[in-house]
């Protein structure tokens, strides 16, 4: 198995994870989740070789798909696409984000075999994968060159549930026009965080704050403070899951973050009410803040024709580092099977297919997403379709993670609500982390223990 | 549902309506001339009047704009009214978009079956608690109160285990057997009131008449009760038009609703509020119609029945 | 009956159709009534227990259980441990405070501004018509279009509400309505408010409609002013639908969710500040996937709305729907008199007694 090597540092997957993965893949190769039954490659000769289109021997009949609404191009040509390659019939829904969560676990709860096929990402991987709803996948169905942030988005402790369908971090997003008129340099954005804060006060003015952000829900107050502890060399958890994102490194990075807010007064007081990256995205686009740490949706939002900003002004690099070059958050998405689907081969030819190149290349081209495996990454091809993608390339060989875990929903709750109280100055980033803390790690205890 | 047999409207002007503070009836106080003070009453009645319907209309009015205008006017800090760019093209685009008359048709087709079912089993079994004291009818209508207590999260999963077992998961028989459940209870409630209001003598010449039970029902009882039948109607209808959970969880792409669809232009990357607000608009439109053209019925059938002092 | 309506009752019939209904009592135990009755009242209420039994046993027995999904695939019987769990839990407590909060004032402060509002709308004015239909907006439109709609009124830095506040000076700058705990608690009580009064107000507005006129031209004659008027006529007149009022709404405002859901992004922010009782057994269930607990906390409001019903029928008496539905004590007719004590008692206490009733 070569899968380690394809981890392009260590430091980009927690060591926990890493040891997990690899280790799983010498004991044999499969992967069993608790409670999964026997892993799909387990059975027949389904899983053809990831690197060629048509994985049909064996895979036929007809899969359903629920899906999020994040990429209309499987409407518009992959299905069917796929359909004609394979044979297999495909029923494809849609279903709003927001809204699939709670329809997924309901379905799942009920045991329910009417998808094959559903979307993830890490914070599902992990906990349906848990619950043994996802069918675990064996190590020879994985591609070997998939990104491993993209992996992890899709796997939980050292088992994959899923194949990812692109790949997505926070990068930064700057607008060179404001720049210019701040008489900063256009072309050298920030590098460290004081740079950053220096360039975010240079760029607030009476009528514009010079950085925004989307923490007005539990998600988006979650991923704002994971990426600043990140920046600042911190982690959610350490060995066995102990809890340590309210050590020095997180206060001090929670510090950081609310000083933005009251302190250096660049931070522009909304972002405590943005819940969704889009208004994010509109705003930035609209000149209407100087810099956002944004999904790569956003590089679309501020070129699209009608945005104020425009291609030529919207400036793109790695996101600033505190105490480390620099980090991100990771938001990939992927597709996984149901554990009770009853054609889980078909289920397995469709995520195949998704991350191959002729449906990737689209997904990077048509909707500025990132691809998911290392090779295409790195073609040139589709770097000059999509400038942000060599951002990500740099900023891929840095943490990138979402933590993605059973308790992940548990615990962002519980660290959104003592974030949103730092922020509001009703607690101190060191009380507020603690009191999270203790709660968290009664929760992962409930989990582990 | 019956013609309701309403005789030429003869509100509001011929209708009594006083009230508390009915300044005509008003003694003067020492000190201020009557007319004075029944002029002050008169305009305070006014101010508030204008300032309670404001209330009620301007933020859907808002809405309606956010509709009508292109984003960039609205969102900036100060909006740019300029009403010269009003423009339907957002109505066009989800009007002819299947994927979001879809859900209308489902959302109309749902709330149709779900009213008619409710109105038909309710009026039946209101009629017979309110005219037949049978034993165990208090505790029936305690109970019928009682399911409007069960929060609605509760009832998702093993709703659902139900409607997956009768074949019905993402149909629209679905949601129709599930609001009828739980607006039935909420539509006998309302109905009782309006059986109980009218006169049992009546019912006793008709049998003296000839007429049986059931004729004497239909013929007699449904009539008189019209009004409080499309005022609960109404109701039922506005409801199950507006429920948001239940139809999330319990359909998929095949049967979804149009509050559901409506919702889902708030995304996680994608909060299209043009097109939100015009789902919104359109969302309300039907029931707001519906509403407003039987707006008479609604009142004089909570008059007649469900709420009398 | 005071508004002429297809029912031709009157006043003065109305005992002898209580007399009537007694006896009919009587009439119901003959075979023909019963079986008539059966089948009448049978299909309702098998729709309504199938699909109502099971689900409330199924909670309650799930809520014995130790059950979550990430946790474990087993479920043990665990007793009421996931109750004195909840019991000591500050978030429960929390939720809690905040419900009582969000529906003491959409209550009583809804049911109270429904019925100044419904005042003011029974009085003899021009374009009463047009009110009465502009006042029906808000109830039209549906839970996720009123959060969507107060979501682009309360933006932070886009909304009206602000550009009106600071024209008319009363901000400076900019509010994050949405990103206070206290201020977002408020957006969505004012939010549901707009939603919820217009119907309160359309029962009570009917029920106004039945105090029959001359009661209030006797308590003229008597020189009562308009705040015992109010206090001797107005409330008892429309004490059924008061209590009608208080009771649904109390259902509605402890169960509130879409506009929460709506609103909050689906978190229940900001710092859980709009996270009420059922958004948590929501949050519980379906974030935390954690049913078992989910379903104590689902029992447990179940309780709670029971309780506050039963709390309004001990306070007020019997609710509207039909005469004698719990009245105690059958011909006491609590309705109006006994808190007359001013002069004109006699006058004004015979026609109310009637009033009360009649339909």
């Amino acid at each position: 198995m070569s899968r380690p090597h394809s981890f392009p540092t260590s430091s980009a997957v927690s060591r926990r994870r890493f040891i997990g993965i690899g280790g799983a893949l010498a004991a044999g190769g499969l992967l069993a989740a608790c409670g999964g039954e026997e892993p799909v490659t387990g059975g027949g000769g389904d899983a053809a070789p990831a690197s060629t289109l048509g994985t049909t021997s064996g895979a036929s009949g007809s899969i359903r798909i629920l899906d999020d609404n994040t990429n209309p191009v499987f409407l518009n040509g992959v299905v069917e696409a796929f359909q004609n390659d394979t044979g297999i019939t495909v029923e494809y829904e849609q279903a709003n984000f927001n809204d699939l969560h709670d329809r997924l676990a309901t379905l799942f709860s009920a045991q329910d075999s009417s998808y094959d096929v559903v979307m993830t990402w890490a914070a599902w991987s992990a906990e349906f994968g848990q619950a043994g709803w996802l069918q675990a996948l064996g190590s020879d169905a994985v591609p070997t060159d998939l990104l491993p942030a993209a992996l992890d988005a899709v796997s939980w402790n050292g088992t994959v549930y899923g194949l990812p369908k692109f790949a997505s971090a926070q990068t930064m997003f700057y607008n060179k026009e404001l720049f210019r008129q701040a008489g900063l340099d256009p072309e050298a954005p920030p590098a460290t965080w004081d740079e950053f804060v220096a360039a975010a006060k240079a760029l607030t003015t009476g009528d514009r704050y010079g950085f925004t952000c989307d923490m007005g829900n539990t998600d988006g107050a979650y991923q704002n403070f994971v990426r600043t502890l990140l920046l600042n060399g911190g982690q959610m958890y350490g060995d066995d899951n102990t809890v340590t994102f309210n050590d020095e490194r997180g206060v001090e990075a929670l510090t950081k973050l609310r000083d933005l807010l009251t302190v250096d007064k660049v931070m522009n007081p909304s972002s405590l009410q943005i819940t969704n990256a889009s208004d994010l995205g509109t705003l930035f686009g609209a000149g209407q803040t100087g810099i956002v740490f944004n999904w790569p949706s956003q590089w679309a939002a501020a070129t699209k024709e009608g945005a104020v900003v425009g291609r030529e002004n919207t400036g793109n690099a790695i996101i600033p580092g505190i105490s480390v070059t620099t980090a991100s958050i990771d938001g990939s998405e992927g597709f996984a099977i149901n554990q009770f689907s009853q054609n889980k081969p078909a289920a397995l030819a469709w995520l195949q297919y998704v991350t191959q190149r002729p449906v990737q290349t689209r997904i990077v081209e048509e909707e500025g997403w990132f691809p998911v495996t290392t090779t295409l990454l790195d073609d040139a091809a589709i770097t000059e379709t999509l400038p942000v993608v060599s951002t990500y390339k740099e900023q891929s060989d840095f943490e990138i993670r979402r933590y993605g875990s059973p308790w992940y929903s548990d615990v962002t709750q519980v660290l959104s609500t003592n974030i949103s109280r730092a922020m509001l100055e009703q607690a101190t980033p060191q009380e507020a982390l603690d009191e999270a803390a203790a709660r968290a790690t009664d929760i992962v205890e409930r989990y582990t223990g | 549902m019956t013609e309701p047999q309403t005789e030429p409207q003869t509100e509001p002007k011929t209708l009594p309506r006083p009230t508390g503070a009915t300044p005509s009836t008003t003694r003067a106080p020492r000190g201020l001339s009557w007319k004075a003070r029944r002029r002050g009453f008169t305009v305070l009645h006014r101010f508030l009047l204008v300032v309670a319907m404001i209330f009620f209309v301007a933020p859907f009015l808002w809405m309606l704009l956010y509709s009508l205008l292109p984003a960039e006017l609205l969102q900036r800090r100060d909006p740019d009214l300029d009403l010269t760019r009003i423009t339907f093209s957002e109505y066009g685009d989800l009007l002819t978009d299947s994927s979001f008359l879809k859900p209308m048709g489902t959302s109309a087709l749902v709330a149709l079956l779900t009213t008619l079912i409710c109105l038909a089993l309710g009026s039946f079994a209101a009629y017979g608690i309110a005219r037949f004291r049978f034993r165990g009818r208090q505790p029936l209508l305690l109970a019928m109160m009682a399911t409007q207590a069960i929060p609605v999260i509760v009832l998702a999963v093993p709703l659902f285990i139900i409607i997956r077992g009768m074949g019905l998961f993402d149909t629209p028989w679905a949601l129709v057997i599930v609001y009828t459940a739980t607006i039935l209870p909420l539509v006998i409630w309302m109905m009782v009131g309006f059986f109980e209001a009218i006169p049992a003598s009546l019912e006793k010449a008709a049998r003296i008449d000839g007429c049986n039970r059931w004729q004497m029902l239909l013929r007699i009882a449904f009539p008189l009760a019209a009004t409080g039948l499309a005022a609960t109607g109404i109701f039922a209808f506005i409801t199950a038009w507006s429920d948001f959970f239940l139809a999330k969880i319990l359909t998929a792409s095949g049967s979804t609703t149009l509050p559901v669809r409506t919702a889902s232009f708030q995304g996680l990357f994608a909060m299209d509020y043009t097109a939100a607000a015009t789902a919104g608009v359109i969302t309300s439109l039907p029931v707001l119609v519906l509403t407003l053209a039987a707006q008479k019925w609604i009142v004089r059938g909570l008059t007649e029945g469900a709420v009398k002092g | 009956m005071s508004i002429p309506t297809t029912a031709p009752t009157a006043p003065e019939g109305s005992r002898e159709s209580r007399a009537d209904r007694r006896r009919r009592g009587t009439d119901s135990r003959t075979r023909g009534d019963r079986r008539f009755t059966l089948a009448l009242v049978a299909p309702a209420v098998l729709v309504v227990a199938a699909l109502f039994a099971y689900p409330i046993g199924y909670a309650v027995w799930l809520s014995t259980h130790q059950w979550n999904d990430k946790i474990s695939p087993r479920h043990p019987y665990i007793g009421v441990r996931n109750y004195t769990t909840l019991f000591e839990s500050g978030e429960f407590w929390d939720a809690m405070g905040r419900t009582a909060f969000f529906s003491v004032i959409t209550v009583i402060g809804g049911v109270a501004l429904a019925l100044g509002l419904a005042i003011l709308l029974n009085q003899d004015f021009k374009g009463r018509t047009l009110a009465r239909v502009l006042l029906l907006v808000p109830w039209a439109v549906p839970p996720v279009v009123n959060g969507i709609m107060w979501r682009l009124i309360f933006d932070g830095d886009n909304g009206i509400a602000n550009t009106i506040l600071r024209n008319l000076g009363i901000i400076d700058e900019n509010v994050q309505w949405l990103a206070d705990p206290d201020t977002a608690m408020n957006v969505l009580i004012f939010a549901e408010m707009w939603k919820l009064l217009p119907f309160l107000t359309l029962l009570l507005m009917a029920s106004l409609q039945n105090i029959p006129r001359n009661l209030y031209r006797a308590a003229g004659v008597d020189g009562a002013n308009a705040w015992k008027r109010f206090l001797h006529i107005t409330l008892p007149g429309v004490k059924g639908a008061l209590m009608f009022a208080l009771i649904v709404q109390s259902m509605w405002s402890i169960k509130v969710f879409d506009t929460i859901y709506v609103l909050t992004g689906g978190s229940g922010g900001p710092a859980g500040g709009t996270t009420t009782i059922n958004f948590l057994g929501y949050l519980t269930t379906f974030s935390n996937l954690d049913r078992g607990y989910g379903a104590a906390i689902a029992v447990v409001i179940m309780v709670l709305v029971i309780l506050t019903t039963l709390f309004w029928i001990l306070l007020l008496g019997r609710p509207a729907g039909g005469p004698s539905r719990w009245r105690r004590k059958p011909g006491a007719t609590a309705d109006v008199t006994p808190s007359l004590k001013e002069p004109g008692r006699d006058e004004l206490a015979q026609p109310a007694g009637v009033a009360g009733e009649s339909q």
